[in-house]
């Protein structure tokens, strides 16, 4: 293999020098598998479709070349049906990569098969990766590459991102696509009824000169109602639109799309017969069992509320002990080690050290354990295909709320962190259903809230500290439904519903690396903002306890408390150092623990919890927790939702949380409170 | 291929129902897509083409369903297979062809 660059026709990609490399296929075929495979870079995999929604290109440096690839979300079609078959989409227009890698899955290729039928028309080299090899060899799939480049007219080859095997003949057969500009052969035949409007379209579009794509595939899209295509026509050439509406057929753009999608599966089905040999009964008996019961009409829930229940006292069962000794020992010894080697410094600086460095950031590290659990059984529900399933499960209830199942799984995300559930927003298929997707997103309950909850909650109520989170959880869910159908109501309403319509990948055994990776990844995160946004705060927070005069109750911060304490008095709290440490929360939701540290202090043999419990009434404790786990979005959540739907909503979505939190507070207490007494 | 815009034609009558009512267990054959264009668009990408052979494998009669076709496992809203109309093939042993669908 020479190398690639120089055998290639890359003139209209300016850009780079460096060929560019696209990984297209359907969702959960493996495609960012096989760009970590390639690039060395890490990106998000799990078993179910739909994880990436972001565009990520990375270099893979090989002997034989050098490539950027770029891994793209998972789309079925060139259809732009959801943001993230748009924006797949978009990317092929406008960046014109010099190779397409369409990857399909080998033990279960139609999808993969039928979105090369609707990428080939666009005249781009292009590739078919079959990848999962190893899935199809032991589910006895055979498949014969010969017949099947013949067939096809671009390079197959067989791969397995998971094992890393093939990559060498993905290689060659890119350097090939990219000597050879054009696939030899052409998709789908088109049905002979269309041939006379196709071909009045291709002439029109033929005169635009200013297309970044051949008039053939433009006539097509167009033919088919391709608002995107026909909005990039309009665009180049103005001068073309007046006919473009006149020329428009009506409804007959849906039956054209219906014909042309037959046609291309008719194909697909060609395609299998040439190259594939399935064994006779192809069904995965164990996804069949599970799927019996998992999937139950009444037990399917329930099971769900277990997983939830179960993946949370593993958290309480495995972490907290964990965490009670780092924060004790670890801690503890760190401090009596630091104070003999501080007795030099300025008393601003031992405090500084003691109170604003050790018992903040101190703290919040003991939340690692707690992470590390959460996280890990959060990578393996998802890796062996449970998240899928839980779509399906929630599709009732979220239809009720006019949202799709599959828009259950972002927001499922959110337990972990609230960030990529906003982003992951995207898979939406309408604008509406993202937006109240990116609303919803902060209601979930994240691990940076669970942590201090599962923190305080032991030392505020003892043996019935479970029960309490599972209450705070199943609280936080419930605000889903009338805060959704407020939303869905008051938001106007779009033409066409969310369609529900979703692969469920087959049940497989889950894969440590990937676990270890998607745990390691996601605490890294932590950590770095632990190290950063954290450590700032605590030292920013512990320096408006100590100034001006060293004394907390005469702090700035204390200066604070008289503003605040009104409205902590209304919901029970009859400690100013309360709404104070709810409010640096904003800036992370750790923060909380963080602040209480500095404003209650290192005591010896009593934890911050229990000091904190002690100048509470129990209804005031869980008024707190209830505030706490529905509190404003912290600062990343709001700049995230910014980013993804502007700063109008991400107000809106501080004051939604703000009012929400505060009105479950109050409930609670003046609640809990006439049930108790007191 | 049937149109939307024949709803005469998509009836009980002529052995035809949506995939909504077909039981656990069955198989059928597409035969139209009812619905807006955005739906049946959709569902075509999916493989819900006429002559396509789709199974049964979840339906409680109420809520979203889970069918399969060809190799892959779908779920389907309710509403969403109520506008996929369907040809229930009738499990005859010794000949498992296809009833002619156009
Ligand atoms: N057995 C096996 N599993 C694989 C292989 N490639 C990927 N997987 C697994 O398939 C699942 C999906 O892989 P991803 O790389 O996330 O797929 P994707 O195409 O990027 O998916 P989306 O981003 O959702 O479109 C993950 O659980 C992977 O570990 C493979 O070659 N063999
Ligand atoms: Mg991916």
């Amino acid at each position: 293999m020479g190398h690639c660059a120089s055998t290639t026709t890359v003139d209209r990609s300016v850009r780079t020098s460096v060929p560019r490399v696209a990984l297209l296929g359907p969702p959960n075929v493996g495609k960012s598998s096989l760009f970590t495979a390639l690039t060395g870079i890490h990106r998000h995999v799990g078993n179910w479709p739909g994880k990436t929604v972001t565009l990520r290109e990375g270099r893979a440096r090989f002997p034989q070349g050098e490539y950027l690839v770029v891994d793209l979300p998972g789309t079925y079609g060139l259809g732009g049906h959801s943001e993230e078959e748009r924006e797949a989409l978009r990317f092929l227009l406008e960046a014109r990569p010099d190779v397409v890698v369409v990857v399909a899955n080998a033990a279960a290729p139609e999808y993969g098969l039928y979105l090369l039928a609707d990428v080939l028309p666009l005249g781009l080299p292009t590739v078919l990766a079959l990848n999962m090899a190893d899935v199809a060899e032991q589910q006895g799939v055979h498949i014969d590459l010969e017949a099947l480049r013949r067939h096809l007219g671009v390079p197959v080859v067989l791969v397995s991102a998971a094992r890393g095997q093939g990559l060498e003949a993905l290689l060659q057969a890119i350097a090939h696509a990219l000597s050879r500009p054009r696939p030899t052969r052409a998709a789908p035949e088109i049905p002979q009824a269309w041939h006379e409007t196709l071909a009045r379209w291709e002439a029109l579009l033929d005169r635009c000169s200013r297309l970044p794509f051949p008039a053939s595939w433009a006539a097509l899209k167009v033919l088919e109602g391709h608002p995107l295509v026909e909005a990039l026509v309009r665009e180049r050439c103005p001068e073309l639109a007046a006919e473009l509406q006149t020329q428009r057929s009506g409804n007959g753009h849906r039956e054209a799309f219906l014909d042309l999608a037959s046609a291309r599966y008719a194909w697909v089905q060609a395609a299998l017969q040439v190259g594939f040999r399935f064994p006779d009964s192809p069904t995965d008996a164990l996804t069949d069992r599970l799927d019996r019961v998992l999937t139950h009409p009444y037990l399917g829930l329930p099971l769900l509320l277990i997983v939830l229940a179960g993946v949370y006292w593993l958290t309480f069962r495995l972490a907290l002990p964990l965490s009670d000794w780092l924060q004790t020992a670890l801690l503890g010894g760190l401090a009596r080690a630091l104070v003999p080697m501080l007795r030099p410094a300025p008393a601003w600086f031992q405090d500084l050290v003691l109170q604003g460095v050790l018992s903040g950031v101190g703290l919040v590290l003991s939340f690692f354990p707690i992470l590390a659990v959460f996280f890990t059984a959060l990578a393996v529900l998802e890796d062996v295909g449970y998240m899928a399933r839980v779509a399906y499960i929630m599709h009732r209830t979220m239809a009720r709320i006019g949202l799709s199942g599959r828009v259950f799984l972002p927001l499922f995300l959110g337990f972990g962190c609230n960030v990529p559930a906003v982003l992951g927003a995207r898979i939406a298929d309408s604008r509406k259903a993202r937006l109240m997707a990116v609303l919803l997103a902060p209601f979930m309950p994240c691990t940076a809230r669970m942590a201090v909850v599962t923190f305080l909650a032991p030392a505020f109520f003892g043996p019935q500290a479970p029960v309490v989170v599972w209450f705070l959880v199943t609280l936080n869910l419930l605000a889903l439904l009338p805060v959704g159908l407020l939303l869905n109501r008051w938001l106007p309403q779009e033409e066409a519903a969310a369609a529900f319509i979703m692969e469920m990948p087959p049940y497989r055994r889950p894969q440590p690396r990937v676990v270890a990776l998607f745990v390691w990844e996601n605490l890294r995160e932590f950590v770095t903002k632990a190290g950063t946004v954290i450590l700032l705060v605590a030292v920013g927070v512990w320096a408006l306890s100590y100034f001006p005069s060293g004394d907390v109750y005469d702090s700035y911060l204390a200066r604070l408390g008289p503003w605040l304490a009104p409205l902590g008095r209304w919901l029970g709290w009859s400690d100013w150092r309360l709404p104070v440490a709810l409010l640096t929360s904003f800036l992370a939701k750790e923060n909380t623990i963080a602040t209480l540290g500095v404003l209650y202090g290192l005591e010896p043999g009593s934890t911050l919890a229990q000091n904190v419990a002690e100048v509470l009434h129990p209804a005031a404790r869980l008024s707190f927790l209830v505030v706490q786990m529905l509190f404003v979005p912290c600062a990343a959540t709001v700049s995230a939702i910014r980013q993804e739907v502007g700063l109008r909503w991400a107000v809106f979505s501080v004051l939604l949380m703000l009012a929400v939190s505060l009105l479950a507070g109050a409930l609670t207490f003046y609640g809990v409170r006439a049930v108790v007494g007191g | 291929m049937q149109r939307d815009h024949a709803p005469h034609v998509l009836n009980h009558g002529n052995g035809l129902r949506p995939l909504a009512d077909l039981p656990e267990g069955a198989r059928a054959v597409v035969v139209a897509i009812q619905g807006g264009k955005a739906l049946a668009r959709r569902m075509a990408v999916f493989g819900f083409t006429p002559g396509a052979q789709v199974e049964m494998l979840r339906n409680v009669g109420r809520g979203p369903v889970l069918v399969r076709l060809q190799r892959h496992r779908l779920a389907l809203g309710r509403g969403e297979a109520e506008k996929v109309w369907v040809r229930p093939i009738v499990a005859r042993p010794a000949t498992a062809s296809l009833p002619p669908n156009k």
